[in-house]
C-alpha cells in the first residue's frame, strides 16, 4: 500500500514537472486546472475547522461597513482593486487574484473569508494579515462585511475609496498639481 | 524521503513571477471646442491639442470627488482627463470642484 502511494505521488510529480516544463514558468498564462484545485484544497484545507462554520461576530452597521471599505481600500485594494474584481497588481499574480464579487468567493463561509485574510494563503500572492490581537481580528470581521457588500458597490463608494487609496510621493504631487490646475492655478505640468 | 517529496512538490508549485501593472495616462489641459458626436478638443498644458472621444462608460467628475455631468463641460473649461490604453477616449474628466454658496 505505502509502495503504491509513494509511486503515485512520484507519478504525480513527474507529471507535474514535464507539463511545466512544457507549459513555460510565465504567470502570464492562467493556472492549470489541477493547480487551481490543488491551490483551492490547501486554501480549504489551511482554514481551521473552528472557523470553516464561524459567523461573523461583528454586527454589520453603516460605521463598521466603512470601517471595512477604508481597511480595504488601504490595505487590500493594491491587489484586489477597489471593487474587488482583482483588475490590479493580483491580475498578475500567479495564480490570479480572485473577481470577489463572484459566487465563488461570496459562498465561502464568514470564517473561511476571515481565516483568509487572518493566515493567507500558501503558494499565493495572498499575506496573512493577523496579529493575533482583538484589534486584528475586528478589523478582520470588519474586511468580512465589506467582502460581502463588494457585489453592490456604488460609483459613489468608489469614488471614496480611491481618496483612501495607498498613493506614492510621485501620486501625490501629480494629485495635487491636477488640484491646483483645476483651481485656476499655472502649474509647471509633469502631465501632457 | 517524505521530506524531499514534500520539498519538490513545494518547488514544483513556488515557481511563480509577478508581472507589471499598465499604464494610466492623464491629460491636463482646457477645452476648446465641443463637437456633435460628444467628443472636444483639448489644449494640453504643453500647448499641443488633441480630440478626447468619450463613450457612456466615461466618468465625470468634480476635483472634491462628487458627481459632474457631460453638460458641465464647456469651452475654456479646465480639466484632467484620463485616458484609455487606445490614447485618445476618456475613462474620467476631472472639473473644477463646484462652487458652493
Amino acid at each position: 500500500m505505502l509502495v503504491a502511494v509513494f509511486g503515485i505521488a512520484v507519478l504525480a510529480i513527474i507529471i507535474s514537472i514535464v507539463s511545466m516544463a512544457r507549459r513555460g514558468f510565465s504567470a502570464h498564462e492562467p493556472p492549470s486546472a489541477l493547480e487551481a484545485t490543488m491551490a483551492r484544497a490547501m486554501r480549504h484545507w489551511a482554514t481551521p475547522a473552528a472557523l470553516r462554520d464561524a459567523k461573523n461576530p461583528v454586527a454589520l452597521t453603516p460605521r463598521v461597513l466603512a470601517e471595512g471599505r477604508a481597511h480595504f481600500a488601504d490595505h487590500c485594494a493594491t491587489c484586489h482593486g477597489n471593487d474587488g474584481k482583482g483588475d490590479a497588481l493580483g491580475k498578475t499574480m500567479y495564480p490570479r487574484a480572485p473577481d470577489m464579487t463572484l459566487a465563488r468567493t461570496q459562498a465561502l463561509s464568514d470564517g473561511e473569508l476571515f481565516s483568509i485574510i487572518e493566515n493567507g494563503v500558501r503558494l499565493t500572492g495572498m499575506p496573512g494579515f493577523g496579529s493575533g490581537t482583538s484589534e486584528s481580528a475586528h478589523g478582520s470581521w470588519t474586511l468580512v462585511h465589506f467582502i460581502r457588500h463588494l457585489p453592490k458597490l456604488t460609483p459613489d463608494e468608489l469614488v471614496e475609496m480611491q481618496k483612501l487609496n495607498p498613493k506614492s510621493p510621485e501620486e501625490w504631487k501629480e494629485l495635487q498639481e491636477e488640484e491646483a490646475f483645476l483651481a485656476g492655478e499655472d502649474v509647471s505640468s509633469t502631465h501632457h | 524521503m517524505r521530506k524531499w517529496i514534500a520539498v519538490l512538490a513545494f518547488l514544483v508549485l513556488a515557481l511563480n513571477a509577478f508581472g507589471h501593472a499598465g499604464e494610466v495616462h492623464k491629460y491636463m489641459g482646457t477645452v476648446t471646442a465641443l463637437h456633435d458626436d460628444g467628443s472636444f478638443l483639448l489644449k494640453k498644458t504643453d500647448g499641443t491639442t488633441i480630440t478626447i472621444a468619450v463613450t457612456s462608460a466615461t466618468a465625470y467628475r468634480h476635483a472634491d470627488g462628487a458627481a459632474a455631468t457631460r453638460a458641465e463641460l464647456a469651452a475654456g473649461k479646465r480639466v484632467v482627463v484620463t485616458i484609455a490604453k487606445d490614447g485618445r477616449t476618456a475613462t474620467e474628466i476631472k472639473l473644477a470642484a463646484a462652487k458652493r454658496n
